[in-house]
Parts: structure tokens; C-alpha cells; sequence
């Protein structure tokens, strides 16, 4: 049995989700940038570091939105339990 | 020269780190294709179609692609080896002592480690188990065309030599080699060759392999089915698959199709727990090959599947090599303790009809997916 409340639980773990992913991604480009590596394979690496923490963050905000839009669906259908 | 100012200890730590991070994105990848798979997803889909669709979509650029936390969670882990790599270079040569080097290896063995075990405890299987994924593959007819064929196998081939074989099959192609038994019945003997780690136009690829571990009804099975058929293999005829990678997978789904009498398969660095066929089977794993892990199954043997799993070098930086057919498995076939180990024994014992044959001369397809949408749906 589905019902508006199962959409709001699936939003909720993929708000979740993308707030874990933004907080792994800024973990390790904090430490990045803390750490000395200065030598051009250190700067490469870091550079393609901080590129993939900006792929993360975008693909986080794509997991918000799919939030939002699974919210939407549930606010639509409103709360009546549904037999599959 | 540049200057270079390197804080060894501080660049270790920080490989660490990616590496955590690597295993984290991808543990959060394979857990949010669960989302995917959910049943509420497709019963919305129904009520809200626009708006579950676009939900949907997003979920999917999210995971998918070069720029999906899949993609992501390779790169974190690319750069952890390169982190590490380069403080273990630094440290050795700092120290002039090859403990050192040993030392920041074994946090690329870690790091390997901390991969496998994350693919094996996913929620469900990051390919295998991946639910809405494969309904997005594009699935072509499958066709295949002759393409020449090397020499007979060798009298009474051993596994080394149907792997050698397979090894030297080209991209998207499979071979089918009649053999006579010594009770006088013609079997044959299918050599199907692994993914290739490209966007190749052929079958073998990431994409496919997906596709053909999710289920049977895939362009890469049916091109093998229809190679087998070109082959003149009358229906009803015994069958010994031997596959490498995608090639196991796609062999365990031939073996179930049920046209033929499959009664061996073997396969190496394949994800296959998850398929039941009722032949016979030899699983041989690389421990230090990531590949067979993708259906998050540590599979055990039972009276009817042989799991044959070896040691191997598990730091990270390996596993491409260590999932190689040449590099990975060709090595541990010839070596005295895979024929010595008790299970493999009686596998090949149970196959001799195959192996203490006399073979004929074979036949070698390309496969290709064919046409998407087929020209009737356009």
C-alpha cells in the first residue's frame, strides 16, 4: 500500500542524501586546501579535487530538486492510502 | 627546477580522506538506485506522471554519467592512489628506505579493501541489483556477422587454453568451437570475450554489461544466441559457456535462455550470484578484482556452483590489472594449485566430455546491438 506519505519519506531520504553528499565533498576540499602540496602534481590534483566537489554539489542539488518534485506529487495526491 | 614543498604526512592523510570519500559517494550511489527501484516511484508514476518523471530525471543525472556520483566517486579514488603514490615516492626517497614504500602501500591496499568490502555491503547491487536503470538502456535486436576464425582449439584444451582463447578474441566477438567427445557426440565449446572499458560501438560495453546483469532479455544474450544459431548448433545441444567479465554474465543468461543443454559454464571476474541457470558452474574470482563483487553478493559454493577465489595484490591501484584476463586470471589457471584444489577437480572431472575432446573447426561472429528503436518502432 502507497500513499503520500511513502513520496514524502522517499523526498526526505534524498534531501538527506544530498546534504551527506555536500558534507563528504566539503570535507575532503577543506583538507585539500589545507594541505601543503605544493609541486605540479599536487596543484593538478587539487585542482581536479575542488573540479569534483563542484560535480558533487551539482549533482546534490539535482537530489534536492528530485526532493522537491516527489514532495509535489505527494502534496497533489493528498493522503489517502492507495492499494497497489 | 620548480622548488617542490610537499607535506608528506599531511598528503598521506589527505589520500586517506579521498579514498573515504570515494567509498562514501559510491556506497551513496548505489544506495539512491535504490530510490529508483522503488515500487511508490513507479505507482506515482501513474497518478503524477509529469512531475514523478521529472523527479526521476533528476535522480538519474544525479547518478549517471561522467558527471553522476558514480563518475565522482571513481575520480575521489583515482586521485586517493595519486595522493598516495606520490607521498610514498616523496617518503622513500626522503628516507631512502623501502619500509616507508611499503607502508604508504599498504594504504592503497586499504583503500582497495574499503572499495570491495563498500561494493559488497551495498544496500543492493550497484549493477546487478540496480533496479530502474536497465529500463533505460537502449536495447538494439542484436546481429552478428562472420568474421574469420582462428585455429582449432588444441587437442584436449585445458581451461588455460579456452581463456587463451578468449583472450585473443577482438572486441564484440564470440566463438563457437564444435568438439568430439570421446563417446562420439559432437558438443561445443562458446568462448565469449569481456567488457571493454570504452565507449566501443560494439556490445561489450559498460552499458551492456548493466544491461545483461539485470536479466536475460538483453542485445548482448541474444546476439550470443543468434551467433549460436548462425553457427548451425541444432537446438537441444550441449553446451559448455566460458565467459570473461561480461562474457560470464552474458553466458549464465544463455545457459538459462533454456534453447540449448547448457551443462557447464565457467566464468571469470563475473558478478553472477544473482543468476540461477541449472548448469554447472565454476565461478573464478580475483580477490583483488573488483568486478566479481558488483552483485554485493559474497557467493559461496553449493553442490551445484564452485566459487574458486585466489589472493591477489588488493591495493586499489591494481584492479584494473588484477580484472584483466591476461594479467588478472591467465596467471592462476596455470598454476599448480587451481588444478590441485579439490572443487576445481571435480568440475573438470564433470566436464571432461567437453575437455578430453577432439575439436573442430570453429566459427568466430562479431556482435553488434543493431538498429535503436528497431526500424517497426520508429
Amino acid at each position: 500500500m502507497f500513499s503520500a506519505d511513502t513520496l514524502r519519506h522517499l523526498a526526505r531520504r534524498l534531501a538527506h542524501t544530498a546534504d551527506r553528499v555536500t558534507t563528504v565533498t566539503e570535507r575532503a576540499a577543506r583538507h585539500g586546501r589545507d594541505v601543503e602540496w605544493d609541486c605540479p602534481r599536487g596543484r593538478r590534483a587539487l585542482r581536479r579535487a575542488g573540479e569534483l566537489a563542484v560535480v558533487a554539489r551539482a549533482d546534490a542539488d539535482h537530489l534536492r530538486t528530485a526532493a522537491h518534485h516527489l514532495e509535489r506529487v505527494a502534496d497533489d495526491l493528498g493522503d489517502t492510502p492507495t492499494l497497489l | 627546477m620548480e622548488p617542490v614543498r610537499v607535506d608528506v604526512a599531511g598528503v598521506a592523510a589527505l589520500a586517506t580522506e579521498l579514498a573515504a570519500a570515494g567509498a562514501e559517494l559510491a556506497a551513496i550511489a548505489s544506495a539512491t538506485q535504490v530510490v529508483l527501484a522503488n515500487p511508490a516511484l513507479v505507482w506515482a508514476l501513474s497518478r503524477s506522471p509529469v512531475e514523478t518523471a521529472r523527479a526521476v530525471a533528476r535522480i538519474e543525472r544525479a547518478l549517471l554519467g561522467p558527471r553522476g556520483l558514480t563518475g565522482v566517486a571513481a575520480g575521489y579514488a583515482v586521485l586517493a592512489v595519486d595522493a598516495a603514490g606520490q607521498a610514498a615516492d616523496l617518503a622513500a626517497a626522503e628516507a631512502g628506505a623501502a619500509v616507508l614504500r611499503a607502508q604508504w602501500g599498504a594504504l592503497d591496499t586499504a583503500a582497495g579493501l574499503l572499495l570491495g568490502t563498500g561494493l559488497r555491503t551495498a544496500d543492493l547491487a550497484v549493477v546487478a541489483g540496480g533496479g530502474a536503470l536497465d529500463h533505460w538502456i537502449p536495447q538494439g535486436p542484436g546481429v552478428v556477422r562472420d568474421v574469420p576464425a582462428g585455429k582449432p582449439l588444441p587437442p584436449a584444451p585445458t581451461l588455460t587454453d579456452l581463456y587463451g582463447r578468449v583472450g585473443e578474441l577482438a572486441v564484440g566477438e564470440v566463438e563457437v568451437a564444435p568438439v568430439l567427445g570421446a563417446d562420439g557426440v559432437v558438443r561445443y565449446v562458446v568462448l565469449i570475450r569481456g567488457i571493454e572499458p570504452s565507449l566501443n560501438p560494439t556490445l561489450n560495453t559498460p552499458w551492456q554489461a548493466v544491461k545483461s546483469s539485470r536479466g536475460s532479455a538483453d542485445s548482448h544474450s541474444r546476439a550470443v544466441a543468434e551467433a549460436l544459431r548462425r553457427a548451425g548448433v541444432p537446438a537441444g545441444s550441449e553446451l559448455m559457456l566460458v565467459g570473461h567479465s561480461q562474457g560470464g554474465i552474458t553466458a549464465m543468461n544463455v545457459a538459462a535462455a533454456g534453447r540449448y543443454r547448457v551443462t557447464h559454464v565457467v566464468t571469470a571476474g563475473s558478478p553472477i550470484a544473482n543468476k540461477r541457470p541449472a548448469a554447472r558452474i565454476l565461478a573464478i574470482e580475483n580477490r583483488g578484482d573488483l568486478v566479481p563483487d558488483l552483485d554485493a553478493v559474497d557467493e559461496r559454493t553449493n553442490p551445484q556452483r564452485t566459487v574458486y577465489r585466489f589472493e591477489a595484490d588488493r591495493r586499489l591501484s591494481q584492479a584494473a590489472a588484477n580484472h584483466s584476463l591476461d594479467s588478472g586470471y591467465l596467471p592462476e589457471l596455470s598454476d599448480p594449485r587451481f588444478g590441485a584444489d579439490p572443487g576445481v577437480r571435480a568440475y573438470l572431472d564433470s566436464a571432461a566430455p567437453y575437455l578430453l575432446s577432439r575439436p573442430g573447426v570453429p566459427r568466430r561472429f562479431r556482435l553488434d546491438a543493431g538498429p535503436y528503436p528497431p526500424p517497426g518502432l520508429r
